[in-house]
């Protein structure tokens, strides 16, 4: 019998010694600090000579100041360098690690089918009737294992030149005459002249994604750290570049208000931004790691990052997953006592949320937490603000505002989508769910939208809010939930849990009906069978969702549950337990302090 | 109407002023919750990945409120793990996961998305999802019951690394 050839088993295919993350991270610091450069530059520019100095005095001090800012140039001219190549060096990484991953499969198919044929052939080798279709099998396993080879060796190749140019092109602004030609290159990008062009478009989402994709690397990075706070917000920027100017917003903001602190001059809005800004890093370092189980890139990027808003709550907007390129997209709201120092827990739900989604399909999720409204929020029994702020709530005001900003950010994701429209579903707890109503009235261009804990929404009947589809989510021991119901204040509209409505009710359970777990009830929606039909719909797996009935004032079985029959209930239920005993008590205080009137060191 | 919202509002802040619960009692408690899921990365999670022969990258944990700030309610403990890439099928290494949870008394359930796999026990949820760029182990708690203060002061200890022994 003749021999056949099977090719030799083929090594693994060589790691990256570079990991994308790692260079977006260096990048991160390398733009936090040309942000302080310009800042120092924009200061030194900004220094005239001192009113009244007159001769050699002013000479020196014009030409002091103009001095010192042509040199902070050169340094930033030599960061802008630095930055462009390591952004640079960061998509050659993940285009690297995509081609080492389809190598990688290779490889493994090959190995397998050659320990395949190996095993066909040993023991058999008698029957020749088998030999010639096994030298053509072995013959395109050959072929295949030496194309293989080449295509790892080509790839090993073009992995040593990115780390080669990235290290050369770091080398070539390293020293002060070098940083004096990048700042005299005709090429340099004018962030001046891109900041007006920036300006001309910004507030039309589509007109700026469309201008920004004409911009090279070079113009992106300049403009990015030139104005990281406008071009972290503004919508229709892709989110990826997004995420880049809001990190290095975020990271210079808490150097720069560090210092400040240190000095004694931070005012209280300023700490303000300081909190807020270290609340997110703190989230962003605790997820330093997270990567795309697929692409290697950053799991999280932050969309919106404006710390001094909304009276100092801040504004913020977070993804699991990027939205623009993926297949499902889902953007939740919240509600009451939400804002930036509550951060934790809600980007805990919503990673909750994006690993519910990402498990019932095959297809990519991003998953967004946008809090860039004034949510009624603060402590009542906090100061005479924090009691004007928390009591918004009965009023559908902050709602109707922040429909509004939800409205602008979500054009601005369809703005920056890449490839197919992406599944887009909204979701609204608690006020957020009037928030997310108020958008819908107003055209919210979504797929599906989603109210859980509902207190109202500004329409009667979902068709009459929106063309997407609406699902509910409504637990019978969820009072908020009742606020809109028949027997309801309803300030804030209606409850689209109700037959009526004609929006689709989830399960959810019902939670327990005792007053101590009303607002456990309230807060728990993103667990157990609710998150798992959140997920469903959020990735268009309708199927998978489990209903509940709507509920309807009258049936043959009774009727459901009104907000006063919850009270009365829950509390008998719940008499002697700790919150009943805490309403009674602050109810002794609130009207102690009514008919003694507010005052400092009292209930206000 | 303006009966309602006050009435309301005054059961609504009320509930969120918390409760006066026990604090020793409470950190028993969430002491106990952390202690079960670090037992678990040394454990089922080592279990599952070290015939992987994926690279530890990082690992954290933390505990984080279950609702708002000044609606706490109590604490969930959550684990975070990170492993570099893998060039074998994640088929195979979500059998493994679930074997080795399996052995370990978890409730498997296989979704719909081949490369996750999540495991159930005495309230904690273990999920493994397996790519070729990465790989990431989570576990995360139950809520448990705490007063807001207690809740809050966890939450405010922040992230703390794990090591991989």
């Amino acid at each position: 019998m003749a021999t056949i050839e099977l090719p030799r088993t083929i090594d693994p295919v060589p790691t990256l010694d570079s990991t994308a993350v790692r260079a977006a991270t260096f990048a991160t610091n390398l733009r936090a600090v040309e942000v302080q450069v310009k800042d120092v530059q924009a200061w030194a520019e900004s220094q005239g000579v001192p009113e009244g100095w007159q001769g050699d005095a002013r000479d020196a001090a014009d030409h002091g100041t103009t001095r010192f800012a042509r040199r902070v140039d050169v340094s930033e001219a030599a960061l802008e360098q630095a930055i462009t190549a390591t952004d640079r060096f960061e998509d050659r990484l993940v285009r690297l690690g995509a081609r080492r991953i389809a190598l990688a499969n290779r490889r493994t198919t090959l190995n397998d089918d050659v320990e395949t044929l190996r095993a066909e052939i040993e023991g058999n080798e008698a029957v020749e009737a088998n030999v010639t279709a096994w030298e053509r099998r072995a013959s395109a396993l050959r072929a295949g294992a030496t194309d293989l080879v080449d295509d790892i060796t080509a790839w090993n190749g073009d992995a040593d030149d990115a780390e080669d140019e990235f290290i050369r092109s770091l080398q070539g602004v390293d020293e002060i005459a070098e940083g004096q030609r990048a700042g005299q290159d005709p090429d340099r990008p004018d962030p001046d002249a891109l900041g007006r062009a920036f300006d001309r478009r910004v507030g039309d989402p589509v007109a700026l994604a469309a201008w920004w994709r004409t911009l090279s690397r070079a113009q992106k990075q300049a403009l990015l750290t030139e104005r990281p706070h406008e071009i972290g917000n503004a919508d229709g920027i892709p989110v990826r570049d997004r995420d880049e100017a809001n990190r290095a917003a975020v990271y210079s903001d808490i150097d720069r208000l560090t210092r400040q602190e240190a000095d004694g001059e931070l005012t209280d809005d300023e700490r303000a931004i300081l909190d807020n800004a270290k609340v997110i890093r703190e989230e962003l370092n605790g997820r330093m790691d997270d990567v795309d189980p697929l692409s290697g890139e950053h799991l999280v990027h932050v969309i919106v990052y404006k710390p001094g808003e909304h009276g100092g709550d801040g504004g913020v907007a977070i993804s699991f997953g990027d939205p623009d390129r993926a297949d499902h997209v889902s953007v939740n709201v919240p509600g009451l006592t939400s804002e930036t120092s509550s951060l934790p827990g809600n980007l805990a739900r919503t990673e909750d949320l994006h690993g519910s989604a990402s498990g019932q399909t095959d297809g990519t999720v991003a998953s967004v937490f946008w809090l860039d409204y004034d949510a009624p929020s603060g402590n009542p029994v906090g100061s005479v603000d924090d009691l004007l702020d928390f009591g918004s709530v009965v009023g559908p005001g902050a709602a109707d505002r922040g429909g509004e900003r939800f409205s602008d950010f979500i054009d601005g994701l369809r703005a920056s989508d890449e490839g197919e429209r992406a599944h887009l579903t909204a979701i609204g707890h608690s006020y957020g769910s009037t928030t997310v109503g108020h958008a819908l009235q107003d055209g919210l261009p979504v797929d599906d939208a989603i109210l859980i804990g509902s207190p109202g929404v500004p329409e009667h009947t979902a068709a009459a809010l929106t063309d997407a589809d609406v699902w509910v989510g409504a637990k019978d021991n969820d009072p908020v939930s009742l606020l809109g119901a028949d027997d309801g204040p309803g300030t804030l509209g209606g409850d689209p849990a109700q037959e009526s409505f004609g929006a689709t009710r989830f399960e959810t359970g019902d939670g327990s009906s005792r007053i101590q777990d009303a607002l456990g009830n309230h807060t728990s929606y993103f667990t157990g069978d609710s998150l798992h039909n959140l997920g469903a719909i959020v990735v268009n797996q309708d199927d998978n969702v489990t209903h509940d009935e709507e509920r309807e004032r009258w049936t043959d079985e009774g009727h459901y549950q009104t907000l006063p029959e919850y009270l009365v209930e829950s509390t008998i239920k719940g008499a002697g337990g700790p919150i009943v005993d805490g309403v009674e008590e602050w109810g002794r205080d609130f009207i102690d302090s009514l008919s003694r009137g507010f005052g400092p060191g009292r209930f206000l | 109407m303006r009966g309602w919202a006050v009435a309301a509002g005054m059961a609504l802040a009320a509930s969120l002023s918390g409760c006066s619960d026990d604090p020793a009692t409470d950190q028993k408690d969430v002491d106990a919750v952390e202690a079960r899921a670090l037992a678990a990365v040394d454990g089922v999670v080592h279990d599952a990945m070290d015939g992987t022969g994926l690279e530890f990258v990082s690992g954290r944990h933390r505990f984080v409120t279950c609702g708002d700030g000044l609606a706490a309610g109590g604490v969930i403990h959550r684990v975070s793990l990170n492993f570099g890439p893998s060039d074998e099928p994640v088929e195979d290494m979500v059998d493994a996961a679930a074997s080795a949870m399996e052995a370990d008394g978890w409730t498997v359930k296989r979704v719909e998305n081949p490369a996750i796999v999540e495991g159930a026990k005495d309230g904690d949820d273990l999920r493994f999802q397996f790519g070729p760029a990465g790989t990431q182990v989570s576990i995360g708690s139950s809520c448990v019951d705490t007063s807001n203060d207690v809740a809050n002061d966890y939450q405010d200890k922040g992230y703390t690394d794990l090591t991989w022994k």
